[in-house]
């Protein structure tokens, strides 16, 4: 069931009293949230929770081996943490990146000439597996790492991977930031809990509002017939899609965060204002926090990150980001965009150094130009550009809303006609309407407000009263279905 | 992908407190209190929405899968549709909703409306 409904309504309102009212008993409670979190996922597709069972089972597994194996036994915990972590792969890897893998190895052999008849079949695709795959094995390697401890019950391990405000969309929670709280007696204050219900409210606004009209006034028609439209209208259409897929995404984790406070427990910021950030490495400090912070951890890091110079930093670095647009999905454009988002962050990463070297040594001599030597033309580059955040910022989002054709054209086809049109240099608005413009105005706008802006507003209406708060969460709620369309789209990153 | 990311406080900074008895039948009362007002807060919420957006309610019965007990229910919020229509509660949202219409259909010359190429 989606958040925005009334389903999620009546069944959260549910939950939320009967977990409350089995608060001093622990294990019941862990039960209860565990059944309603299968209710949860059975309500969208019944067929997969076999699945979830199988994933939770295969890292409960390997956890219960971990700790059973001596640390000494170094290379039998190395070998249950590959089987975990292959099996979850696989898994993972069959449903979402089988048909992939199969069409490309067609056209591969039709290629060479050597046209088959591959089996080909069509896989559903369960909703929420990449999220649920990846808190497996990062619980599986935090309890190899000894960074996180066994579960005492299977229970805690299967709420983990399960529980159901993060279940399908995350955020990627971390085994050493859940499993503790499992075991506290869970807490609610005024403070967290309307700072739950602001949460809920400005996801819903970002999701129901902004990313829907978004969706259905410009990105949708720009990326069907990007021949049609003038070059400012397919501009504004990669930022509106930038604008979109962070509002659909950051909405659905304020939503999460909220739903999970609400119960009593503490989910990390997901999405921290990325569109004010004034470098790419900033905004992917910045957007989807859970997953880079993932990938840096057990895929980057593992890579031994720079440890071996700056060549193989880069390189991985590349690697890293080519995964995350694996990760987004089975399809070649997001490859190539994964991996220009690494390319941007290595070239990033060179000119600032060589901008450094340079002043640097035009200070140490004197303060002549061509003491830089051959990073004088990185030397004027630097002085001719604005060293400015504001500049920074328009660089970066341009940079990303450009890149981001190949994240949302369904295939290569559309992101050839895409950039083509970009290149046209025509300038009559079709799509790019008033409406599209206050929309991608504000939702830019809202991001420069200072971090604890949220914080500080749910602060001045905690001590209201509960009727009070309960009217203006029903007003806000209100104003959010007058004022956004009908019917509800799903979360993008649900394909996910 | 710098190694110096920022780290990410908890998105909500309750504060975590070991004490006494006392300090746990304090937090045990906060919570009592919290999750009473909770409901209270959800159960007007929902009133609200109840009188306000009975055209969203007639939306979600009708649908729902079909069965006897769904016919109950879109009955039902036909007819408290139609008593909202009556006594006005359902009007704010169709002047809303037409504001919003009017705001979509907003465009920056009349030159620009001509949509034929």
């Amino acid at each position: 069931m989606l958040f925005p409904t009334l389903d999620f309504g009546i069944f959260f309102f549910a939950v939320f009293i009967l977990s409350w009212l089995l608060r001093d008993q622990l294990d019941m409670r862990k039960a209860f949230l565990l059944a309603v979190s299968y209710f949860f996922y059975g309500y969208w597709d019944w067929r997969f929770l076999g699945l979830l069972f199988a994933s939770s089972t295969i890292n409960y597994t390997a956890g219960y081996l971990l700790e059973r194996t001596e640390r000494d036994r170094q290379r039998d915990r190395n070998w249950i943490v590959s089987i975990a972590v292959i099996l979850n792969l696989l898994i993972l890897g069959f449903f979402k990146y089988y048909e992939f893998f199969i069409l490309s190895l067609a056209d591969i052999l039709t290629t060479v000439g050597l046209e088959r008849d591959l089996p080909l079949m069509e896989v559903l695709l369960p909703i929420g597996i990449s999220f649920f795959t990846f808190q497996g094995i990062s619980y599986v390697i935090d309890v190899s790492r000894g960074d996180v401890k066994t579960v005492k019950s299977p229970l805690d391990l299967f709420l983990y991977i399960s529980f159901f405000p993060q279940l399908v969309a995350g955020p990627i929670v971390r085994a050493s930031h859940f499993l503790p709280q499992l075991d506290e007696r869970p807490k609610l204050d005024r403070a967290t809990l309307v700072f739950g219900f602001t949460l809920i409210l400005l996801g819903l606004v970002k999701k129901v509002i902004v990313a829907s009209y978004l969706a259905t006034e410009i990105v949708d028609d720009a990326f069907a017939v990007p021949g049609t439209y003038s070059s400012l209208d397919l501009l504004a259409g990669a930022h509106a899609f930038v604008v979109q897929i962070y509002c659909d995404f950051s909405g659905y984790s304020d939503i999460a965060i909220g739903v999970a406070a609400l119960l009593g427990y503490r989910f990390k910021k997901n999405f921290d204002r990325p569109l004010s950030a004034s470098t790419l490495q900033e905004l992917w400090q910045r957007w989807h926090i859970s997953l880079t912070s993932w990938l840096r951890d057990y895929v980057y890091r593992p890579l031994k990150g720079k440890k071996r110079g700056q060549t193989h930093m880069y390189r991985n670095l590349t690697l890293t980001m080519m995964i995350a647009g694996l990760w987004h999905g089975a399809a070649w454009t997001f490859v190539i965009w994964g991996t220009l988002q690494g390319v941007i962050l290595v070239l990033e990463r060179i000119i600032k150094g060589n901008i450094r070297e340079a002043n640097r040594r035009i200070e140490t001599h004197g303060g002549q130009l061509k003491s830089a030597g051959i990073y004088a033309p990185m030397a004027i580059l630097g002085r001719l550009t604005p060293s400015t955040p504001l500049f920074g910022w328009f660089i970066t989002l341009n940079l990303f809303a450009i890149t981001s054709v190949f994240f949302r054209s369904p295939d290569m086809f559309t992101v050839s006609a895409y950039y083509q049109g970009l290149l046209q240099f025509t300038f009559t608005p079709q799509l790019l309407t008033p409406f599209v413009l206050l929309l991608l105005v504000s939702s830019v706008g809202i991001q420069f407000l200072p971090p604890d802006a949220l914080t500080r507003s749910a602060q001045r209406v905690r001590d209201w009263s509960p009727v009070a708060i309960g009217a203006l969460f029903g007003l806000g709620l209100l104003t959010i279905e007058m004022l956004g369309p009908q019917g509800i789209a799903p979360f993008i990153y649900f394909q996910f | 992908m710098s190694t110096e990311q920022k780290s990410t406080k908890p998105a909500l900074e309750t504060v975590d407190r070991v004490g006494g008895p006392h300090e746990a039948a304090a937090n045990d009362k906060a919570t009592g209190l919290s999750v009473r007002d909770g409901v209270i807060i959800m159960t007007i919420a929902s009133l609200i929405l109840l009188f306000f957006n009975s055209d969203g309610l007639r939306l979600w019965a009708r649908n729902l899968p079909g069965n006897a007990a769904s016919d109950v229910l879109v009955n039902a919020a036909d007819d408290w549709h139609e008593l909202m229509v009556q006594t006005g509660f359902a009007a704010p949202k169709r002047v809303v909703q037409q504001l919003v219409t009017g705001t979509q259909d907003l465009e920056w010359t009349e030159k620009s409306q001509d949509k034929s190429f």
